[in-house]
């Protein structure tokens, strides 16, 4: 499970993450919405530990992301909006990176990295260094890796972003099938489709806070909408409009 | 996870990566050859400048005065007959020089009073210029040994009339003169310290930080400290190969047949360039650490080249200081890093014995100096994450 208990971050004199709480259930997906510049990716790279947070905390199964970095990371996987690859090292090269790092030897690292290279369909490739890959293939190792350690929560930044309608489909089955083997997941997004397919509960972002969060019924219901992009826009701008 | 295993992992990862990059680590390498060849040629043009002095041929009408005659004759100069035109062949470049006697040079020489020479030779011209100044030491020679000998005769001491007698003594030993030769080296070879871990440096913070994939490293449950160390470690060990290869090809350089062959003591013995390895070792770790640390500081890979191309001066800044003598050693230098290393190595290629408590310190600050480098890069890490 992942928690946000009044979170706070500023940027010089923009306060980029405002007190915000809320949290991620295991065995469920947890959209993060909201415009650019909401807070989600501020708010995600505080909870990986990788800019430090002015007030408030951020904890993973209970470990305090400030206190407990290494134990909080261990049991977090990560996908950022950019893949980050090597592009001189191998597709099986950067499992194999990843899986050292987490502390995966001999025998069992290789067994892992085969199941993921099989998991997210890279085995054909595994040898292609990542200079060479599409878009979506760079999207996949880039996951592959964050679950090289088999984490059970999973943070998936934007992680349908260029990608083509098959493709985003296939991610998109893959965040289900993540969550219904029990895992909590946040899924930050601007991509309403990715939303409605597979969100179980919503937080919307403006501005650094919290503006609504539910379920996609309570959302609507609460916007008076028929359509979750129709409500997005309505809760923002109400927020925009009260301040 | 242990913290060393940690560090070993992102160093063999780092040094994969850099042994792929076919094109920065070639050209770091091609550094190592340029450097001692560029060097080798300097060398040889010197050499050849301060080589046996040529022999000498003087025109001169060795009829007129047969006693001089045989004094430069047995100073091996070769005589030639004084030509009608010995000067306009001079301002042609044709001859060197012509001593001219006057026609009552026995009268007078006899009389014991001056006998007149005239030394013909072009001031514009190098080569004339040098004979001449050799002919005027040669004629003062002579005319001492005659004064002396004329001296004896009236039973007047030759030391009666000389206050002073000047000895020259140069006390630069034979292999102080090639130091004079090898002063390129000590340039080179800090430099190489300086090149060899940069492109990987730059690369493994600015361009992964410019890429993103710093992020993704970040994400690992490992220390901040284990990531700094070994992406210092890996440059460190690129770094230490480009010192070991420029002070190999150095080596090959100056036993060359060729540079041998020159009257100059030039040579680099195998204990003499483990000497200079041992002494260049720990600034290379300090040279890397330092180019970490602005590597990661800078948001951009091309911001960070800029600045640490121009960290390549600093090398440089203490050869040029003691080049134009605007340096002077002092004590505290030998244990400043840089200047402790500049000096140490002049000091080595002299032939001078190793300083090895001198060094040692040197060593020790150079290495704390590294320590804390790597601790600073260790908290930028930390507190500035992996965002531009």
């Amino acid at each position: 499970m992942i928690a946000f208990e009044h979170l706070r971050k500023r940027y010089g004199s923009t306060l980029a993450v405002d007190s915000v709480s809320f949290e991620a259930p295991d065995g469920m997906v947890t959209g993060l919405l909201g415009p650019n510049g909401a807070g989600k990716t501020t708010a995600l790279r505080a909870l990986a530990g990788l800019v430090e947070p002015d007030g408030g905390r951020a904890a993973i199964d209970g470990h305090d992301v400030r206190r407990d970095p290494r134990a909080a990371r261990a049991r977090l996987g990560m996908l950022p909006e950019a893949a980050g690859l090597y592009d001189r090292l191998t597709v099986r090269e950067h499992l194999e990176y990843s899986a050292a790092l987490q502390a995966l030897r001999g025998p069992e690292r290789n067994a892992r990295v085969d199941a993921l290279l099989d998991q997210v369909g890279l085995t054909p490739i595994a040898s292609r260094p990542a200079g060479q890959l599409s878009l979506g293939q760079r999207r996949r190792v880039a996951l592959a890796r964050a679950l090289v350690h088999d984490p059970p929560n999973i943070v998936l930044d934007e992680p349908t972003n260029g990608l083509d309608v098959l493709s985003a489909r296939e991610v998109r089955h893959e965040i289900r099938r993540l969550a219904s083997a029990g895992r909590a997941v946040v899924l930050a997004t601007h991509v309403m489709p990715d939303v409605s397919a597979v969100c179980d509960r919503i937080v919307i972002l403006a501005r650094g806070r919290v503006v609504a969060s539910g379920t996609p019924e309570a959302i609507l219901a609460r916007a008076g909408t028929a359509a979750l992009e129709d409500a997005f826009v309505a809760l923002i701008g109400s927020e925009e409009g009260l301040q | 996870m242990t913290w060393w295993r940690s560090t070993s992992v992102v160093a063999g990862k780092e040094l994969r990566e850099a042994v792929r990059d076919r094109r920065s680590l070639g050209s770091a390498l091609l550094y190592a050859l340029w450097g001692p060849l560029v060097m080798a040629l300097a060398l040889m043009a010197l050499a050849r400048d301060r080589g046996a002095e040529p022999p000498l041929t003087i025109a001169f009408d060795h009829a007129k005065a047969a006693g001089l005659a045989a004094f430069l004759a047995g100073r091996q100069v070769t005589l030639v007959p004084v030509p009608d035109d010995a000067a306009a062949l001079i301002r042609a470049r044709t001859l060197h020089v012509a001593l001219l006697v006057d026609d009552d040079y026995l009268d007078e020489f006899g009389a014991a009073r001056p006998a007149r020479v005239t030394l013909v030779y072009d001031g514009s011209w190098r080569e004339s210029d040098a004979r001449a100044a050799r002919v005027r030491r040669l004629l003062a020679e002579y005319g001492r040994l005659v004064a002396d000998t004329r001296l004896i005769l009236r039973g007047v001491s030759p030391g009666a009339v000389s206050a002073l007698r000047i000895d020259e003594r140069d006390v630069s030993t034979a292999s102080g003169r090639a130091a004079t030769l090898l002063a390129a080296l000590p340039i080179f070879l800090l430099l190489s310290a300086f090149i060899g871990g940069m492109g990987a440096a730059a690369d493994m913070m600015a361009g992964e930080r410019e890429r993103a994939s710093l992020e993704s490293l970040l994400l690992h449950p490992v220390p901040r400290a284990a990531i700094v160390l070994g992406k210092w470690a890996a440059a460190s060990a690129l770094c230490l190969a480009t010192v070991t290869l420029t002070l190999a090809v150095s080596q090959a350089v100056l036993r060359h047949p060729r540079i041998q062959a020159f009257d100059v003591p030039v040579g680099l013995s195998t204990i003499d360039a483990a000497q200079l390895w041992i002494v260049l070792a720990p600034l290379a770790l300090l040279a890397t650490a330092a180019q970490v640390l602005v590597a990661l500081s800078a948001r951009t890979y091309k911001e960070a080249h800029t600045q640490l191309s121009l960290m390549i001066f600093v090398p440089m800044l203490p050869g040029f200081l003691f080049a134009f003598g605007s340096l002077e050693t002092r004590p505290w230098m030998s244990w400043t890093p840089m200047l402790g290393q500049h000096v140490t190595i002049g000091g080595l290629l002299r032939g001078e014995p190793a300083p090895f408590t001198t060094a040692a310190s040197l060593a020790a600050v150079t290495l704390t100096a590294t320590a804390l480098a790597l601790a600073a890069t260790t908290r930028l890490l930390d507190r500035r994450g992996p965002g531009r």
